[in-house]
This record gives C-alpha cells, structure tokens and sequence, in this order.
C-alpha cells in the first residue's frame, strides 16, 4: 500500500477511525516564484541554477531585496522552503563583489554547521571564485583555527564557540570584525527562554566589538512559524527587523490526524497507552514500506520504540538497521551516518526525540507519528513538517497521551488548528544572565563612563568594582579580576552546564558511547539503571559523578529502568501578594531536585518488576515562582482529603498552564504542600524551570483567574468516575480537588483587598 | 620633572653596584604620571650564581637560533632584548603592567622595568616599549613565543599601537626543551636555574600572587606591595641572559660544556635536525655506549636514511653486542640480512634472537617475519 491508500484504509478501519479526534487536509499548493535580480552577480546565478534553481520563490527575492537596501531581517517559513537561500544568495554576491567582505553564520548545533556548510560548499566550488566558508567550533583543529581566523569569508558556529572562542579573542580575529557585514542567525525560535537571553547578550558583546573595530554589521535571521518571529528576532539582536513571511515554496497535500487512544478501563478512565498506540500506527505504516518518522516525548520512549520497531524489520539475518533511533545524546558520527541513510532510502523508519526538529535536511519522509503532545502548536507542526516536502501526500498522526494538555487538544482541535503557534519569549533581563555576560564584556573591552551594556549601567559596574572584579579610573571601567575566568562560568544552554560521558566498558577497549547533561545523568546513569542506546541495553556499573563519567556494560536485560525525580522547594523571598486573603504570592524560591528511587518495568507489558535505590547529589536551581494558598479555615472537607484535593489541582494546572502561557510544558513545574513552612498553610508552588526564572510565574499571575476556571471546566468535563490522568490524576479525589478549585475561583472574584 | 624612582633595593644577593638613572630615557611621550622607569646597570662581570652576564658576550649567540631547519641566525650579542612581562591574567582580560627588559650597554648590563600604573598606563608602557624595540636585531624570552608575544600583540590592538617586533625572536623555553627534555622533568625557568644555574631564589614572590599584588597596590598605593614584584621580574630578565650564555656553550661545546650525556644526545639530535649531520654523528659517537642505546639507534636510523645500509647494521650490531635496545636491533639485523644481502639463514638467526628478548607486543609481528623467512629459505634452497 502506499500512503494515499493507507490514508483511505484508515477512514474506514473500525479499530481505528471511530477514536480520530480530527482530520484536518490542507491542499496542495503550487510554487510562487519572482526573477533574480539584475544586479545579481552571474556567476553565482549560473551556479544557483546548475543546482536546479531556475528562478527564486517569491520569499527569496524580497528577502534579497530586503537586504539590498540595508534592513536587519527576519525570514519565516516552514521547513523545506528553501530559507537558507535568502541568506547564502545576498551574502555570497556581497563577497564576490567585495572580497574584503566577511560574514558570520550562527546555528544552534554543530550537526546542523556542518551540513549547511557543506551546501554552502556545493555552491562555492560550482563558482570557482576563491570564496573560504569554514567551521569554528570544538571540533576545528588548531592548525586550521589559523587559518580559519585569516582567510575565512565566512565563518559558520555556533553561539557556544562565539561566546567562549572567539569574542574574548577577538584581537586574533581582527580580519574579521573589521569587515564584518553580515550575521546570519538560522532557526531563531530555538533561542528561547534562558537560551535566547544567553544569545541576546552574546550579540550585545558581539556588537560592541565590531563597533571597536570599525563596523556594524546587518542581521539575517531564519525563524520556524512561531506567534512572533519578528518580535522575538527583535528582541535578540535588540533592533527594528523588517519580515519576511511570504511563503512561495510548494507542498502536496498534507493530513494531519488527530488520534486519541480508546478508553480500555471506563471505570478508571484509563486510556490504552499512547506508546501501545503509536507503535501499531508505526509499525503498520513501515510494514507497508511508508517512510516513517516518530517523534516521541522522552529519550527513554525513543529507546522503547526503537527496540520495538527494530523487531518489526529484523531480517533473516539478524539485521535490523533499516529503523533506527536519534538521539541528542548520540555521538556526531552516528548522527550523520543515520542521515545519510535516510537521504539514501536504506533506512524506511526513524525514532527521535526532537533533535531532529530543527531543520537537518533527511530527505522526503512521507509520514510523521507524534508519541503525544509534544508540548506546542509551533512544535507540533515542526514536527509534522518533517514528513513531506514540495511534492506527494504526506501525513501526520498525533496520539494523545492521557495527561490533561493532550486531552484538552483532543477535545479542542479547533484550538489546535486556529490557535496561533506560541510566541518564542526572550527572558526579560535576568539579572544572574546579565551580570555573567556583563563580566565577560568588560574582560573583552573596557567600559567608557555611560557607556550601558542592556539594563545594565554604572550601578552594575560600581557593583563589579565592590567584587573586586571591575576598577573604575582614568575615565573608564576595566577588568581588574586575576584568577577569574567569566566565560567559563556561563554554560549558554542550562542552570549548570555539566556534560557527562557515557562509556560502554564491556569490550577491553573501552569506548564513548554518548553524552548527556546534569539532569540526565540523575535519571539516566545511576548506579544499576538500565541504559538504552541504538536498541540495546546496558547496566551501569559505575557513575563518577565529579569527574562526569559513567561506566556502563552491556546486558540482556528484560526490563528497562525510570527514575523517580523527588522536588524540595522553599521559599526565598516574597515581592508581592495579591488577591482576598493573599490567596496568590509571587516570590523568588530555591528548589532542590533528588532523585532516590528507581523501578524496574518489564519490556512488553510494562509491569512493574522491583524497585532500587539511587544514591546521587542533588540539583539546586534559584528560580522565581507563584504561590496559590488557601486561607484559614476555609477548607470545610476533611483534613485527609486536603491532600489528595492540592496533588489533583496541581495536576491540572500544571497540564493546562501551557496553553495559556503559551509555553513548553517542561519550561515550568508545580509543586504542592499540604503545610508549607513558608505560609503556613496549604499551597501549590507554579516555578520556571530555569535559573534565575524567565517571567512565566509573572505572568501566570495575570492569568490565573482564567486558568483556574479552565482547570474547572476540565474537572467538569471530564468523564472518568475518580479520576484520571487527563484531570486531576489516577486515584484522585475529584469532589475535593473540585471544592479547592472553587475556593481560589470564589477568592479572585472577591474584590481585592 | 619625571617622577622619582622607587627607592629598591634589588639584587640582594649581589654586591653589584647599583645606579639610578633619573634622566627619562626615551623622550617626553613617556606620561610620567602614568609610566614609572626604572633602570639599573649591573656590571658585567658580577652576576648571580657563578655566571657573570659577560658570559654571554664571550659565546656564539647565533647558536641560540639553533632548531629543527635552521643551524642559526647571526647575532651579536649587543643587539639582543632580553624581555619579560607581569600581566593581571592569562587571557581576555588580563592587562601587561610591567615589562622587564635587559640588554648590553657599555660595560653594563642594563636592566630596565616599565611599569605601568593603573589601566590608563598600560597604553604608555607599550609605547616605551616599542620604542625600545625599534632598532633592536632580536628579542629573547622565556616562553615567550606562547605567552609575552602574543599577550603583547593582543593588548597592542586594543591600545590601537602596534609593536615593531624585531624579525629574530628567540624563546630559551623552547631552546631549553630540546636541550634538556630526556633528563630534566621540569624546565620552567626557575628549575633551570637550579640545575644549570646553580642558583636558588631565596623569597621570592610566587609568580600567582603577582596579579593580587598589583590590584591590592592599585587600591592601596603602597608602594611597598610593588617591591616583590619589580625584584622577581628583575630577576627574571636577568637570569636569562646568564641562562642564555650557559645554553650557547653548551651548544657549542658539548663535549666540554655537558657533564651528563642525555643532554649530549639531546643535542646531537637537536644538530641532526637542524641540518649539521656529521656534528650530530660525533656526538651521537661520543654517548653510544650509555642510555640503554638510544644514541646508537639514532646513529643507525641516520645511516640508513642516508642509505648507508652496512653502516647502519653495523650500528645495530653493536647496540645487539652491548645488550641495548631489546629485541628491537636484532630485528633490524634482519631486515638488512633479508632485504640487502638476500641471506635469509642469517637473518633466520637474528629474527631467533629476537624473538628470545621479545616483548609481548613484539612477539606476534617476529613470529611473522619467522615464518616469512622460513618459506623464502625452502624456496632458496631446494
């Protein structure tokens, strides 16, 4: 069968069609396409069609033109639209015209430098013009970081290597920052949160330096669909963007499926499993030889699926290579040799989390299999634009998972399909951000008297001075810090920016199978977890977790292992409190995250075969939160069921924040304390998973009078008899978590204090 | 009026006469208020250890070019900068506060110090300094080539000057490294000077509290916290000099200037790749029967290059017949048995010898070549 066939199979298949929540088509469309400029040099024209480029799609040229007349620009378009000409086409004519000329290429991640490096190269060659494109990042060897400093025209890294490599050595790279016209900045919309503050800082320095040497260069950005592509870009490179959203590429027709899991125990309201699920719609459409990617929520799901899914294809030699799973935690080669064998057809099926979100080019897939919500509209589709390019029917099917959020898309698709794709948010200047970045700024260059770096001005300085780490004389401010490193103390991605390794001793040459961070390295690599990599299993015999390495071997194992992630929070200062009888407060907390108990779940029927105990350092995270708390003497329940009441609301809330926040799920937690030592009384803690905190507490303040009649729209809806994950969770108390929920309702309507 | 010297008392060690020189040396661009210069003249026949800077005046300074491709670069030792920097840090964000420099005049050894107070100074001591450059035929460092000349370069940028460096830039670090790599673990300046020099620093400051130093002085204004400072950078510059006389004899003579013979054999190779062969045969020569054969085998490797095959079998002979070299000079027998002279029962032998004094590692690739030449022999003869 092939997809269209399997699509109408799929309407009519009882076990099937009756649980489609929505099936939404959107048609096929046809190119849109504008000429190249006159003025465009011919030999790179010529080179341009020689790749089958005839003529530019329309978002190309005014992109082109945008550029042209001097604008900083943001182009947003969905994948395999053809983007990244908008920047390679303006930047390569500029060098070839003025071969003085450099630019600088930002990704987020080496696996995606390298592979528009290598077009870019493709383009290079066919001119035959002596233009020097080049890689700086970690793996740049030290002779060519030599080279790459003189001779490169354009220099392509990522915000890691510009922070640490190259802005602190910026009198190495003169070359470059005198001449610098062009910053290309690709998939933007990864740059949120903590990450787009780090990078909104690291430009600022960026910034300040070309205008040392001379220049002021202009900005090119690439976005995803987002809510707010020119907003966020905006707020990044802290100028007017102009955008760029006239989409002329093509596509085919395009099926996205809506796909809840029947209800297996009606009394409990337990849905079959959304992993049971997505594997029978994986494994039907690889079967029939269907191009399949699945996108599942977690890397222990992507371990799950891969195991099964290889089953599937094990020929009569044992071999199993044409599904494969991928992973951010996978070395570079095993990536792209996974790439490869997707663009050359010899691997039909992928498992991923969403490393392969951001746009890493692997060829046509014709069909998409999303294990659960994978958090956002803007992700979803991003996700779902992986399956089908310009031509050919393509599908994508979400299964839903029982967590309320899923529940709610399914019960809501119309919010899914018309709602607009979340905004990318850009911390609002944290000042634990700001001041790491406004040390390294100062080591880079000394500060004139006035001179601000964002929010910061003297008073940040004067305090630098007080540390011992700025001196302020003869008209300026300089680094005056003798054993202090300031780029080394910023990891640009997480609150501690440890990586760990993961070596596999079972042979007598021991071997590095993968990486991962901090938080992994908890849940992942204690001591006897079982850990997955390409579908096999291994133990981990040792974790060395001050020299961040973990031993493993490997195992027959039946079972895999989870980690229970414990959270201890308290509160460290309170700014403000609002509402009849304070019921909200927003404050700074200190949350510590332990992780002390794992289970053993058996492969296939996913029983719970034992337990063991983890014996690890904690984490600790400063972070800014909001606290709901319920008065004195209004709870008229029982005192036991108070418990079960806080636990069923945190559910909720913290299944239905992201909708209004419109956020990530995992960018913010909730915790509850029947007697929390701060109030006093019984509360529930709504915290921003990252250090420092990223304004979603604040806003949720705002929103939650409507967040919380959401919450009980939810309860009410809801069909199961005592609870379910999709509310207030398995086992719960529905009547109590829905008296709490009109207590708080009841004290927001009352007029304030 | 130039600002009045720091009243230091330097050299402690030394009874060598000291003499401050009140006339600002390089014109009025110097900002006084900014930049402190301090010089001292030493005579040349007093100096610490037993090594008067005046050694070096009596040696071939152009040995001190000596490296991998090049057998030297005419120098008169006159001409020479020796230089050394204190900086505030290591990387982005350290700042050069004080240069050391020392160089011949008249029948002193001049020693001078550019000091730089406070940040805005910085600007004013790279511009003496390359004053002082300018003229120069060669500036010699102590690991200088990784760390002052580049540091130096970086700050100049930011100061928006730029530094004439002369062409011929010596780093003794470097020069030192191939010298003394087999016998010395340590070759940090100060380890040389204990064991070429002979000379121990007695208090001296820790060079890692050097920048605390300095920023407790900018904040304090004693100048007193300076004093350390200005004695283990005068110290610094001045002992390389009487290092850089010990390093040419030795280079020049050193059959005669060398008491131990992994120093000998690390200059006979130093001579071998810089071009000077038969040099570096003489002196392979003069050590082979020591080191476990190391020079023996340097011997037979550069016979063989130079296809001098029974020249270099007989070098292998004699590290086989000293007991040196493990199964590694039977091996090479071998080979010349096989592959030269197509005696594939003599080299059967050696191949046997080997194998008697294998290592684990070895063993395998021997076995090998035995079974090779066993069937290359049932085919010779029939």
């Amino acid at each position: 069968m092939n997809l269209t066939q399997w699509l109408q199979a799929l309407r009519t298949d009882s076990a099937f069609s009756p649980n489609i929540a929505a099936w939404h088509t959107v048609p096929a469309r046809e190119a849109r396409y504008a000429d190249y400029p006159a003025d465009a040099d011919s030999r790179l024209v010529d080179a341009l069609k020689g790749r089958g480029i005839e003529r530019p799609y329309t978002h190309q040229r005014q992109a082109w033109d945008a550029v042209r007349e001097g604008k900083d620009i943001v182009v947003v378009t969905p994948t395999a639209s053809g983007k990244s000409l908008c920047y390679h086409f303006p930047v390569l004519d500029d060098i070839l015209k003025n071969p003085q000329d450099r630019a600088l290429y930002l990704f987020p991640t080496k696996a995606l430098s390298s592979d528009q490096v290598a077009e870019l190269m493709d383009v290079i060659t066919a001119m035959d013009a002596g233009i020097k494109a080049f890689t700086y990042d970690g793996d740049t060897n030290p002779t060519a970081r030599k080279a790459v400093r003189q001779a490169g025209h354009i220099v392509v890294t990522n915000p890691d290597m510009l922070h640490s490599g190259i802005l602190p050595q910026h009198t190495h790279w003169v070359k470059l920052f005198e001449n610098l016209r062009y910053v290309v900045i690709d998939e933007i919309h990864t740059y949120r949160g903590v990450f787009g503050s780090h990078l909104a800082h690291v430009l600022r320095r960026l910034k300040r330096i070309c205008a040392f040497y001379g220049s002021d260069p202009q900005f090119i950005c690439c976005s995803a669909t987002i809510a707010n592509p020119g907003e966020l870009a905006s707020r990044l490179i802290d100028r007017p963007v102009k955008l760029i959203d006239d989409n002329g590429a093509p596509s085919g027709e395009r099926n996205l499926i809506l796909y809840n899991p029947p209800i297996v125990n009606k009394a409990l309201g337990l849905r079959a499993s959304c992993l049971g699920e997505t594997r029978r719609v994986a494994s039907d459409l690889i079967k029939n030889g269907i191009s399949t990617i699945v996108f599942a929520r977690s890397r222990l799901q992507v371990e799950v699926l891969t195991t099964y899914l290889k089953d599937l294809v094990r020929d009569r030699l044992g071999m199993a290579d044409a599904v494969r799973g991928y992973r951010g935690g996978y070395l570079p080669g095993l990536r792209r040799q996974i790439e490869r064998g997707l663009r050359q057809g010899s691997i039909r099926g992928v498992v991923s989390t969403n490393a392969l979100e951001l746009g890493v080019d692997i060829g046509s897939l014709e069909a998409c299999v999303l294990c659960g919500y994978p958090g956002s509209v803007a992700s979803t589709y991003q996700q779902a634009g992986r399956a089908g390019r310009r031509q050919g029917v393509s599908a994508a099917v979400l299964v839903a998972t029982s967590s309320p959020l899923d529940q709610y898309m399914m019960r809501h698709p119309d919010f899914f399909f018309e709602a607009p794709p979340e905004n990318g948010h850009v911390a609002p200047d944290n000042l634990y951000i700001l001041m790491n970045h406004l040390k390294c700024a100062l080591a880079e260059l000394p500060f004139e008297e006035g001179e601000t770096f964002g929010a910061a001005d003297e008073s940040a300085l004067e305090y630098l001075q007080q540390e011992g780490v700025a001196r302020h004389t003869g008209g300026k401010w300089y680094f005056s810090a003798a054993d202090v490193f300031p780029t080394q103390e910023i990891s640009l991605r997480s609150a501690t920016g440890d990586v760990f390794t993961i070596i596999d001793i079972t042979n007598p040459e021991p071997r590095v199978l993968g990486e991962t961070d901090r938080m992994g390295a908890q849940t992942m690599l204690h001591e006897e977890a079982i850990y997955l990599h390409e579908a096999r299993s291994y133990q981990v015999e040792k974790l060395d977790f001050e020299q961040k390495k973990a031993f493993v071997r490997e195992v027959d194992a039946d079972y895999y292992t989870d980690a229970d992630t414990q959270i201890e929070l308290s509160v460290l200062d309170e700014w403000e409190r609002y509402g009849q009888g304070d019921m909200l407060a927003l404050g700074d907390v200190r949350v510590t995250s332990m992780v002390s108990v794992f289970k053993k779940i058996k492969f296939d029927t996913h029983e719970n075969i034992g337990w063991g105990k983890v014996q690890l350092p904690d984490t600790t995270v400063h972070t800014t939160a909001c606290w709901l708390s319920l008065e004195e003497g209004r709870w008229t329940m029982e005192k036991s069921r108070l418990q079960d009441a806080l636990v069923g609301v945190s559910n909720l809330l913290a299944g239905l924040a992201p909708v209004y926040l419109l956020c990530d799920p995992r960018d913010f937690r909730v915790v509850c304390q029947v007697r929390s030592p701060h109030t006093g009384r019984p509360t529930i803690y709504l915290y921003d998973a990252y250090t420092g905190g990223v304004g979603l507490a604040e806003k949720l303040v705002g929103l939650m009078p409507t967040l919380l009649e959401a919450a009980r729209e939810q309860l009410m809806q809801c069909s199961c008899q005592g609870g379910c994950p999709a509310c207030i969770g398995p086992d719960g108390d529905k009547e109590a978590a829905g008296r709490l929920l009109e207590e708080w309702i009841n004290a927001c309507k009352a007029p304030e204090a | 009026m130039p600002a009045r010297p720091l009243k230091l008392d330097l050299y402690a060690q030394q009874t060598a006469q000291q003499h401050e020189n009140e006339r600002p040396p390089i014109g009025q661009q110097v900002d006084q208020t900014r930049v402190w210069w301090k010089s001292l003249r030493v005579p040349i026949d007093r100096g610490v250890g037993c090594i008067p800077p005046e050694a070096l005046l009596w040696q071939d300074v152009s040995l001190l070019g000596l490296k991998p491709g090049c057998l030297g670069q005419a120098m008169d030792a006159r001409s020479l900068v020796f230089l050394d920097t204190e900086t505030t840090g290591l990387g982005a964000g350290g700042m050069v506060f004080l240069v050391g420099l020392a160089y011949f005049e008249g029948d002193s050894l001049v020693i001078e110090q550019l000091l730089g107070l406070d940040f805005p100074g910085e600007a004013g001591v790279l511009d003496a300094l390359a004053k002082r450059l300018a003229g120069s035929e060669a500036v010699v460092t102590f690991n200088g080539a990784t760390f002052d000349l580049p540091m130096l370069k970086s700050r100049a940028v930011l100061a928006r000057q730029s530094i004439p460096y002369p062409q011929l830039q010596i780093d003794l670090y470097q020069l030192a490294r191939r010298i003394f790599s087999k016998r010395l673990p340590r070759m940090g300046q100060q380890a040389l000077e204990e064991n070429v020099l002979g000379y121990r620093r007695e208090g001296d400051l820790a060079g890692s509290e050097i920048p605390g130093r300095y920023f407790r002085f900018l904040k304090e204004r004693d100048q007193s916290l300076l004093e350390d400072i200005l004695r283990h950078n005068a110290l610094d510059v001045q002992n390389m000099v009487s290092l850089a006389a010990v390093l040419c004899g030795m280079l020049a003579d050193p059959l005669g200037a060398c008491t131990h013979p992994e120093d000998i054999y690390c200059i006979a190779r130093l001579y071998q790749r810089a071009g000077d062969k038969q040099k570096a045969r003489a002196l392979y020569a003069a050590v082979q029967d020591g080191l476990d054969g190391a020079a023996r085998e340097a011997l037979a490797l550069m016979f063989r290059r130079e296809k001098r095959y029974e020249d270099a079998f007989l070098a292998w002979q004699d590290m086989a017949s000293a007991g040196q070299g493990g199964a590694g000079p039977y091996v090479e027998m071998a080979k010349y048995w096989e592959h030269r002279e197509r005696n594939y029962g003599k080299a059967l032998a050696c191949a046997q010898k080997a194998l008697a004094c294998a290592n684990a590692m070895e063993r395998e690739d021997i076995l090998w070549r035995i079974a090779r030449l066993q069937q290359k022999e049932a085919k010779t003869c029939p």
